[in-house]
């Protein structure tokens, strides 16, 4: 990337914790949000799901917005707190969903036009006051990261001091019956990289990153590339090879200017179906990353969807700054025909580059690669 | 470096006509039943995945047929460097409703896996990656109307990391029986001669209302 871009803030709100403080707590202490909830049809079934009680309401007009929405809005104002005030008409709002407002399908009265993601995040940066168009990705399970690389694309424009790069998704039966469809929940919850993994675990969540080309004295990690793919293969499954995800994790290797050996973490995509957990390792091998260790948080907090790289991104970036390894929790004995270093406990490490990877529905890929400034 | 609209294609529902489609590219201008295997039939498909796909799907594919008709990509690209960049506003919501009758009822709850893969943006994207070995960056908007602008800083700014030599790029809507795409596809050239179309926001906008 020409201009380096900042992590200037963030916000995790998921069923593990309301902060990000409460889930780096949580994942280093190897707890899982991710219960049995038993469904008529499909029987039981796993996800990671925030509680009646969270509703998230928003300080105006709470009533007018759905879940989803409150929850964006929640994490956005969560963000936002942590940074002196910002000018909005300098700000420009990046949304990640697949969903979005989904569960309101087959409601009586809902209004029909916030199905669409668009509308969705209009209403959303109008509670923020803003008056930019915001930009809405959504491109299957690599939707977040896509996100944040459209954010670092748009900032080398210098047209807007700060991008906020914002993705949710929630767990609805819509989905859920849509994994079990394809027979890919797992019956237990989710086990990535694990001999005995069988399936997906859902999750549901928000993150939100503020970024900026101009770095502040807090800021000390850096986006350093950000590159996708698609597989050209299959719908509905990754490719056997992982050529595509290869082909994004080289050309980030490329971008940010360094070695494959000098990737000090990886946090995978790691959905704990047997051809994604395969594949991802043959795409690590195929690119030398193999060897650094690696992780992923689907079994804290199941597979959220639109939100996942942003999430996990802001993830990685906290356990850079503290130097300490995220364990990979429901992983035993390796299940993969790449040897990985899959990570099991919450060790101290130096961590200067870390990469992040996903894969979703529809052939993409997505690499991103962040450093810590020394 | 000057980038130009090779080839476009335009596909919509036919305002005077409600049964039917108009297409145009470069080199054609037609009107068409709006009928799946008819459209099918006179675009010179041979790709029978056509029929198992949503409509948006169906509609992507045509219009990619007809904008790249005669030229193989992969001879002057290699797969890594040709990009998609598209947009819609509706996402898969037809294909959405779709799905949702599968599981309405709680007595015959038979959610169908073939129906579900289609129930996102970005999957008419992703047939079309397939159907013609686009393996370089992808990337699916949704807005409310067509962005020109977004469309060419998002498509300028992938050539300007290098990460693609040539793009597809558009939208491809489809809401209620009615197509509305259109597909560019977007080149490089060293000079740009007199009847080239310049890959500009203001072009975009001057070719969706034909």
């Amino acid at each position: 990337m020409k201009s380096a871009v900042y992590i200037l803030s963030d916000s995790v709100v998921t069923p593990l914790g309301k902060s990000i403080d409460e889930n780096m707590d949580k994942l280093y202490a190897k707890i899982s949000a991710i219960q049995a909830y038993a469904h008529d049809q499909m029987g039981t079934v796993y996800r990671s799901k925030f509680s009646d009680t969270n509703t998230f309401q928003t300080k105006n007009n709470s009533a007018v917005y759905t879940k989803i929405e409150r929850l964006f809005i929640y994490s956005i104002e969560q963000a936002l707190s942590k940074l002196p005030a910002v000018d909005q008409t300098n700000v420009l709002f990046v949304f990640a969903s697949t969903k979005g407002n989904i569960e309101h399908l087959t409601d009586a009265g809902f209004d029909l036009s916030r199905l669409r993601i668009g509308v969705m995040a209009n209403q959303i940066t109008a509670y923020f006051n803003n008056p930019n168009q915001p930009i809405v990705v959504s491109n299957a399970c690599i939707s977040g990261l896509q996100a944040i690389q459209y954010a670092c694309q748009i900032l080398q424009h210098k047209k807007y001091s700060h991008v906020i790069v914002t993705g949710a998704d929630c767990v609805s039966d819509f989905v859920l019956s849509g994994f079990y469809s394809f027979q890919a929940l797992s019956p237990f919850p989710c086990t990535p990289f694990d001999k005995d993994r069988a399936g997906v675990s859902l999750g549901e969540g928000c993150g939100t990153l503020v970024l900026s080309a101009t770095p502040q004295s807090t800021a000390n990690i850096e986006i350093a590339a950000a590159v996708s793919s698609n597989d050209a293969n299959h719908l509905s499954g990754p490719s056997r090879t992982g050529e595509g995800l290869a082909s994004a994790i080289n050309g980030a290797i490329r971008e940010a200017g360094i070695q494959p050996t000098d990737i000090d973490i990886v946090s995978a995509h790691g959905t704990a179906t047997l051809y994604n957990d395969e594949m991802e390792g043959l795409a690590f091998q195929t690119t030398g990353v193999s060897a650094a260790p690696v992780y992923s948080v689907k079994g804290n907090i199941g597979h959220t969807l639109g939100a996942a790289g942003i999430i996990e991104t802001i993830y990685l970036a906290h356990s850079m700054q503290d130097d300490k390894l995220i364990p990979s929790i429901g992983f035993s004995e390796i299940g993969t025909s790449v040897a990985l270093n899959v990570v099991t406990e919450a060790a101290p490490k130096k961590m200067s580059i870390g990469l992040k990877t996903a894969s979703g529905f529809g052939g993409g890929n997505t690499a991103i690669i962040l450093k810590k400034q020394k | 470096m000057t980038y130009i609209i090779s080839r476009f294609c335009r596909l919509h529902a036919d305002l005077s006509q409600s049964d039917s489609v108009r297409i145009k590219t470069n080199t054609m201008d037609d009107i068409q039943k709006n009928e799946f295997s008819e459209l099918y039939k006179r675009a010179l498909l041979d790709y029978p995945k056509y029929f198992k796909m949503d409509a948006v799907s169906k509609y992507g594919i045509l219009a990619t047929e007809y904008l790249l008709k005669g030229i193989d990509l992969k001879t002057k690209y290699a797969e890594n460097e040709i990009g998609i960049v598209l947009s819609n506003a509706s996402g898969s919501l037809d294909t959405d409703t779709e799905f949702q009758k599968t599981i309405n009822n709680k007595v015959s709850f038979f959610p169908s896996p073939a129906i579900f893969v289609y129930t996102l943006s970005n999957i008419v994207m992703g047939e079309i990656c397939i159907r013609h070995k686009i393996k370089g960056e992808n990337m699916f908007f949704l807005s409310e109307s067509i962005q020109p602008e977004l469309l060419q800083n998002a498509v300028l700014d992938l050539f300007d990391k290098k990460s693609i030599q040539t793009a597809l790029v558009g939208w491809v809507e489809y809401s209620f029986g009615k197509p509305d795409v259109l597909l560019l596809l977007v080149e490089k050239t060293g000079l740009k001669v007199a009847n080239e179309i310049e890959f500009t926001s203001h072009q975009i906008e001057s070719l969706y209302p034909l």
